[in-house]
């Protein structure tokens, strides 16, 4: 276990000091940012049109386009896309080191493979938690900073409506499960990482079975329905159970248990796959 | 620096008919020799002979298909983490992390060791190397011969019994190459290191390693002393004369023509026994023949063919 500590601060180490850690989080600032500058310029416009089929039945009173709106519009905008800024990291971890020749210098030292692909997965899931946070904390501060709080407007098949106090703890627990889908990306990259030597295949093929999934899940036909539960990415999207009243607890919890197994499943399959396996590079 | 701890003559590497097939290729079939303490081992054999791959079973980055491989009396199979204690080494080329520096790729390969290797214990390493004035640049400004270097240097980091390198003169210039065979002649001498130096020049091999294996296509042609192994068979000669018309006549007429090769501008190239060249400078030079150089030019493939 000591030894798995100092591998993976070692690793958490060596992976900040590549510049290609940081994009995911530069683009995360960025892309919040332009968001949180839009709803300031055209944030009223937005939301009217957003509630435009309502205003005839119902009476807006109150800051409605507050910063808990905007988090929850950054959230649904953002997560989709986040999973290729995490798999452009976790697919270069084991590949990265594979295709330039510095992991036979790891595998000639005392450290068991099964210790080195541990603490590698471990700080692989640890950059996916840190980059959700990040999201999580920027969106935050700058959307209550920018918009101040209030009551959350969320339209989807019914109308839902939390009160200001009801809703910090629901984006908080998004952002907890955001961390439970974007550890299953992370993953699913790492697999692919320890099959391949180069650092472009993980991240192709992630997106690819993502972008699949995603798609196949969308089509309203039965035979897609039929194997829609067995996609990773139908469990991906459940944060949005937060936002639904009543909370459908037993769901959530299911969601949360399959994105589990499907952590351990792929480590598990990585590391079979990096113990057995020739070093030939 | 280095502990020196005394010689004795035990086997630190035995390997025991060890065979690596990659489906129908076969890379390495049933090799088997011993490496014992002090020795520079010289494994030696063209490119694609089945060095690496052998290497890399060695240090478990390869599974074998068969056979067995000791170190230290302990199997790499079941005492992998204390026998890498003892082991430094370089495989093929040493690549590091370019955007961090000497230092810090020294520092973190020596944790991976999970010993406690202090910063002095560093700078001396790279000091002997002489890398120390680079300690602090990142790697991907250095040369190819300073990562050569660099690589020999993490590979003392730990200060292990028995250094394994890999072609470690591949890719360097005639200064570069120099240096490190210095270094090699050094840690043997000096520090009382066992050292395993594949190479696949044998002039490397004949001027570093008191034993040796050659080895082709996976197999062993032969092991044993280095002197004796080279001493035996016929070896390639160069001499160069003053006028080569009047020694080629010379030559054609006495019994040296059945060792005549060749001739090219003020050269003759013979094959001869290593124990009758003597006897051939003499004869040119009783014959009034002006020779300005004689040149032993056995090259590696040359030698694969005396053997074969």
């Amino acid at each position: 276990m000591k030894n798995i500590l100092i591998l993976t601060k070692l690793e958490i180490y060596k992976l900040f000091s590549k510049g290609r850690s940081y994009i995911a989080f530069g683009a995360i600032a960025f892309l919040v940012f332009v968001i949180q500058i839009a709803l300031v310029v055209d944030g009223e416009n937005f939301f009217e049109f957003q509630t435009q089929n309502l205003r005839d039945t119902f009476l807006f009173e109150g800051n409605l386009l507050n910063g808990y709106l905007t988090v929850y519009v950054i959230l649904t905008a953002l997560l989709i896309h986040i999973p290729f800024l995490i798999a452009l990291v976790s697919g270069d971890l084991i590949a990265g080191e594979t295709s330039a020749g510095t992991l036979r210098f790891l595998l000639t030292r005392t450290s068991s493979r099964l210790e080195i692909i541990t603490a590698k997965f471990i700080t692989c899931i640890f950059y996916s938690t840190l980059l959700v946070i990040a999201m999580a904390v920027l969106s935050l501060v700058s959307g209550i900073l920018l918009f101040g709080k209030g009551d959350l407007f969320v339209v989807r098949d019914t109308i839902y409506i939390f009160s200001e106090n009801d809703v910090l703890w629901r984006l908080i627990a998004s952002f907890g499960f955001s961390i439970l889908g974007m550890s299953t990306v992370a993953s699913l990259a790492f697999l692919f990482s320890s099959f391949t030597d180069n650092s472009v295949t993980p991240i192709i093929l992630t997106m690819v079975i993502i972008i699949a999934f995603m798609i196949l899940s969308s089509i309203d036909l039965s035979i897609f329905k039929m194997i829609k539960p067995f996609f990773f990415t139908t469990y991906m999207n459940n944060w949005r159970l937060l936002f639904e009243e009543p909370l459908n607890l037993s769901k959530l919890i299911n969601s949360c248990l399959v994105l589990v197994l499907h952590i351990a499943f792929f480590f598990g399959i990585s590391a079979w796959n990096f113990n057995k396996k020739d070093i030939l590079s | 620096m280095f502990d020196t701890p005394q010689m004795e003559n035990v086997p630190i590497l035995e390997v025991k008919n060890l065979s690596k097939n990659f489906k129908d290729f076969t890379a390495v079939n049933n090799l088997s020799f011993t490496v014992n303490k002090g020795d520079v081992y010289g494994f030696l054999g063209p490119n694609g002979a089945g060095k690496s791959t052998s290497i890399r079973m060695i240090l478990s980055l390869i599974y074998p298909t068969s056979g067995t491989i000791l170190l230290f009396g302990n199997s790499i199979k079941t005492h992998r983490a204390s026998i890498m204690k003892k082991v430094g080494a370089i495989v093929e080329r040493p690549d590091f992390y370019g955007s961090l520096s000497a230092q810090k790729n020294l520092e973190i390969l020596a944790k991976m060791q999970m010993e406690e290797v202090s910063k002095n214990r560093i700078s001396e390493t790279l000091d002997w190397v002489g890398l120390l004035d680079r300690a602090d640049s990142k790697v991907k400004t250095f040369s190819q011969g300073m990562k050569q270097r660099l690589g020999i240097a993490q590979a003392l980091i730990h200060n292990p019994e028995l250094i394994i390198l890999d072609e470690p003169t591949n890719g360097l210039d005639p200064h570069g190459m120099k240096d490190i065979r210095e270094m090699i002649i050094s840690l043997n001498k000096d520090h009382n290191k066992t050292i395993f130096l594949s190479s696949h020049i044998l002039s490397e091999v004949e001027i570093l390693a008191n034993r040796m294996i050659i080895i082709n296509k996976g197999e062993k042609l032969v092991e044993g002393d280095v002197n004796e192994i080279l001493l035996s068979g016929k070896q390639n000669l160069t001499v160069e004369f003053q006028n080569v018309d009047i020694a080629l006549t010379l030559i054609n007429n006495s019994k040296y023509k059945q060792n005549f090769k060749s001739v090219e501008k003020n050269k003759i190239f013979f094959s001869i026994e290593r124990n009758n060249i003597p006897e051939l400078n003499r004869f040119l030079v009783q014959n009034n023949i002006d020779v300005l150089a004689i040149t032993p030019t056995r090259t590696l493939e040359e030698f694969f063919l005396s053997l074969t």
